[in-house]
Order: C-alpha cells, then structure tokens, then sequence
C-alpha cells in the first residue's frame, strides 16, 4: 500500500517547549511538568488560509516536560508524550440514524523533542540564550484503518532557537517578557520552519499565582518536496503555518508543587486545526 | 490534590472521547428510466426499467411505479413498463412513483420516436463539470461515456486540476452529495493536473449514480462534485 496522505494539524503547539515562565535552570535545579492536552475540531485551515470544514477529529496526549540545569550555563530540555490518542467521530445519519462512517482511534508514544540550552549572556534583568531541541520520531506516521491516525511525523527535525527575556516592573508589580526566534530543519521532504513568539507574564500573592500570555507564530519555508503529488511520504503537517495566542495559569500549592492550566489557539493558519487545544498539569520544582 | 490533578486528567480525556457527528444526508430522492430508446419499430415492444434512489440517495429495488404514454396512438405502455410501437410518431413515456417514505410524486421520462427504423437503445453520454466545494483548488470537465468495447469510461479534461495540498483525496460515483456511505469508491486520486480517466466495473451502469464526488477520506468531507444529468 502506497504510504498515506494526510495532513496532520496538531503538534505544532503543543511541541512548542511549554509554558515555563523563568529563564535557564540553576544548577542542580529543574521544572517538570506532567500534563494533559487536548485539542478537538470540525474545522481546519487549508492551504490557502480559508476555514473548512472536517469530521470531528481530536488528539489527546499525556505528556512530561522538563528542564534542568546541568550548570549555571548549560541546562537540559525534554518533551515526551508518552500517551497519544488520535481519533475520529462516528458520522451517523441525521434522516436515517444509519452510521455513515465508524469511529475510530489510535493511541501510542508520540515524537519526543529533547534538547539542551545554552545561557549567552546574562545581565541583572536580561538574559540571553540559545537551545537546540530534537525532533525525534518516536510516534507511529501511520495509524488507524486508513493510515491517518498518526501520532508522529517520521521525521528526524532540529530546531535551534535563540530566546532573550528580561524582567521589569510596572507600578511595582513584577512583570517579565521573552521572546524567541527559531529555525526548524526538518527533514523526509518536510518543508523547514521559522518559528518565533512573544509572551509576558507576572505573578500574584507573593509569587504563588502566575499567569502568563504568550503568542507562537510558524511560517514555512515551503521548500519541502512532500505533496498529494508525489505518494511516496505523508504530507503530515508540512507546510503548517500558524499565528496562535494563548495563556497559561499556574498556582503554588507549595514551595515545590503547583498546578497549571492553559489554552492556545491559531487565529490565522494554514494546514492547522481551526479550534483551541487546553492543558492542564501538575509541575514539580527542584531545588 | 491528587483528586484535583485526577479529575483534571479526567475531564481532558472526557473531551477525547469518541462521540458522534450528525450528518444531514437528506437528498430529493430521483427515479431514471435506464434504458431509454432513440427510436422503436412500429409492431415491436421493449421493456422500460428504472433507478430509483430514495430519500438519502439510496437504491431501491422494484419500486413501485406507474407508467404512461403521452399518446397511446403512436406508443403504448403497461403498467409494468412494457412499451409498443402502434403508429409512427413521437411519443413521450413517464415513469411516475410517489415515494413511501416521503409521499413525494417524482418523474422521469424519455422522447421516443416510433417508426419503420429498427429498434435502437438510445446512446447516452453524460457531459459536465466537476467543482469544488470546498476551500481546495478542484475544477475541470469530465465525461462519463460507455466506450464501443461495451466498459463505462469517466474521463476528465485537459483542464482537470486539483490541489496536491488535498490530503487523502478519493474519487467516488453516487447519489448523494453530502454522503459517501452507499457510493462506489473508484480510488484515489493520483493524476493532479490533466487529462486522465477511470474505466469502470461492468456492475456500474451509466444511470446508476448522478454524482461524481471528490472526498477527502480522513477528513471526513467533500472537497468537489460533478452531477451527472
């Protein structure tokens, strides 16, 4: 069987290294964070930007995210959705109660993103640094009856990206900004990425709520080979494009624990899915 | 707080549950005399036969019908469809059934012109052009012909095109636009850009679908159409 054509929406944003509003770890320091997402739409954007509509599809994951310092300069990066599940809504007859089409899901590890960062340059209130992540196709390219339920990429991708932040107040409240730019080389014809984002955030009773904005933007470089055209790959998730603003809320039950909600969604895109996607985990800090 | 933490898991997971998407697949349900004649000896018979696609495009067999000729001095017709050339001239034969489920009276019918001639089924090709519905570039002509070796051709023009960003693009014959459930899949699309063409099972007969349909399969959605009229 010639491998399946599909395009796939979803990991753009949640493979995005997560909402951990400090900067480079300590040494000896960490963040982890266990978490669920979910994301479930009937529309997408297509290639040209327009909404369209789908079946009901949704993925759902569970995943571990974490930073740690390996010294005052060099820290330690990993996402791994270590339970993913891809499904599809049954389609039944509104005149008839006949089912048109059947359900179906499929589940499995998914593509982890491991990296590390590199601290450039720190200054009182500014800091500036550098993370190479990799893509590693850990997930199944090929799930379901039809192939399309896939739960990775296939392909081995590097992102490299360089992120600057800095720390200041308005009327004395405690507020930080950062942004980042990145390149993502990704390879088996897969188009390359640029990505950047902003986020701001601050903190509330005496640094136990924080809460944080932030917006993600992914432009092809549409250099990529894979197309309906030529069926010797899957087009999942090639040529993606994306402006999505989110936020996210966390609250310390203690000095090492807390909890985390967020939200994310692509006002604008291409080859996405048009709907929001929520989180929500438990974080550990490590001091 | 592991409460918390598992409920919060828990509502996640809720939301991905399989659930079920309603789908309006009501179509005008049609009836086509399949065999129609381009002429018909005077003195000879020939036996009418009908499609008849219900209410959500569906085939049902031996339906019902009633059978009429709009003048019985040059054609007549029985109830089962059974024509005979009396005259020479033209005569117009309806087929006419009220539906069961919807108690709606639709029609069909067919010129025939009687005379000395021999008889002859009517050789029929359907010609049209295939659309998007959607927001994916689709678009081009198409032919649907039985060719002289007796095999059912659709061939698309040279001005056939369709996006290769399509995932999983299938090409289907049916009678309902919003449904692929009962419509016969011819395969999927590999040609992008031109001319090319699909021969079809002899179980395919020329009358048996009104629409050409373009779906995407993991989507779950049109993407274009031609109706077959």
């Amino acid at each position: 069987m010639k491998k399946l054509l599909i395009l796939s929406l979803l990991f753009v944003i949640t493979c995005q290294f997560s909402a951990h509003a400090q900067w480079l770890e300590k040494k000896g320091n960490g963040y982890f964070k266990l978490s669920a997402w979910t994301l479930e739409a009937d529309r997408h954007y297509t290639n040209s930007g327009a909404i369209d509509p789908n079946s009901t599809r949704g993925t759902f994951n569970l995943n571990l995210y974490g930073k740690y310092g390996l010294s005052d300069n060099w820290g330690i990066i990993a996402y791994i959705p270590f339970y993913v599940k891809t499904y599809q809504n049954h389609q039944v007859s509104s005149v008839t109660d006949e089912t048109l089409s059947e359900g179906e899901a499929h589940s499995s590890f998914g593509d982890m993103d491991l990296g590390v960062e590199y601290r450039l340059f720190k200054a009182s209130k500014h800091a500036f640094s550098v993370a190479l992540s990799l893509g590693v196709p850990s997930g199944d390219k090929e799930g379901g009856s039809d192939g399309s339920y896939q739960t990775g990429d296939g392909e081995f991708n590097q992102n490299i990206r360089f992120n600057a932040g800095t720390a200041f107040a308005i009327f004395k409240h405690p507020f930080y900004a950062k942004s980042y730019l990145g390149f993502n080389n990704r390879t088996a014809g897969f188009s390359d990425e640029i990505r950047f984002g902003i986020e701001a955030g601050t903190n509330f009773f005496d640094k136990k709520l924080f809460f944080l904005l932030r917006s993600n933007t992914v432009r092809s470089m549409r250099n990529g080979s894979l197309s309906a055209a030529n069926s010797d790959g899957s087009i999942f998730a090639n040529n993606v494009e994306f402006v999505s603003f989110g936020w996210e809320a966390s609250f310390k039950l203690n000095p090492s624990l807390g909890v985390s909600v967020g939200y994310e969604s692509a006002f604008s895109g291409k080859v996405i899915y048009a709907a929001p996607s929520y989180s929500a985990g438990v974080f550990f800090l490590l001091k | 707080m592991k409460k918390a933490i598992l409920a919060a898991v828990g509502i996640l997971s809720l939301f991905s549950c399989i659930k079920t998407d309603l789908v309006n697949d009501r179509v005008d349900p049609k009836i086509f005399i399949s065999n129609p004649l381009s002429s018909l000896k005077d003195g000879d018979t020939h036996q009418f036969e009908v499609n008849y696609f219900n209410y959500v495009g569906k085939e049902i067999n031996n339906p019902d019908v009633s059978w009429s000729s709009s003048d019985e001095s040059v054609l007549t017709i029985t109830e089962d469809g059974l024509a005979t050339g009396v005259n020479s001239g033209l005569a117009t034969v309806t087929v006419t059934l009220i539906t069961s489920e919807e108690n709606l009276t639709i029609t069909n019918n067919t010129e025939v012109d009687v005379s000395l001639k021999e008889t002859e089924e009517m050789t029929v090709k359907f010609e049209g052009t295939i659309v998007t519905t959607s927001s994916y570039q689709l678009e081009g002509s198409y032919v649907l012909k039985v060719q002289d070796n007796g095999v059912l051709r659709l061939s698309l023009g040279d001005d056939y095109k369709a996006s290769t960003s399509l995932p999983g693009l299938y090409i289907y014959l049916g009678n309902n636009p919003n449904s692929i459930a009962d419509a016969y899949e011819i395969g999927a699309v590999t040609v992008f850009q031109g001319a090319h063409f699909y021969d079809l099972p002899e179980s395919i007969g020329l009358y048996d679908n009104s629409y050409i349909l373009y779906w995407c399969k993991p989507f779950g959605v049109k993407v274009g159409e031609g109706q077959i009229q």
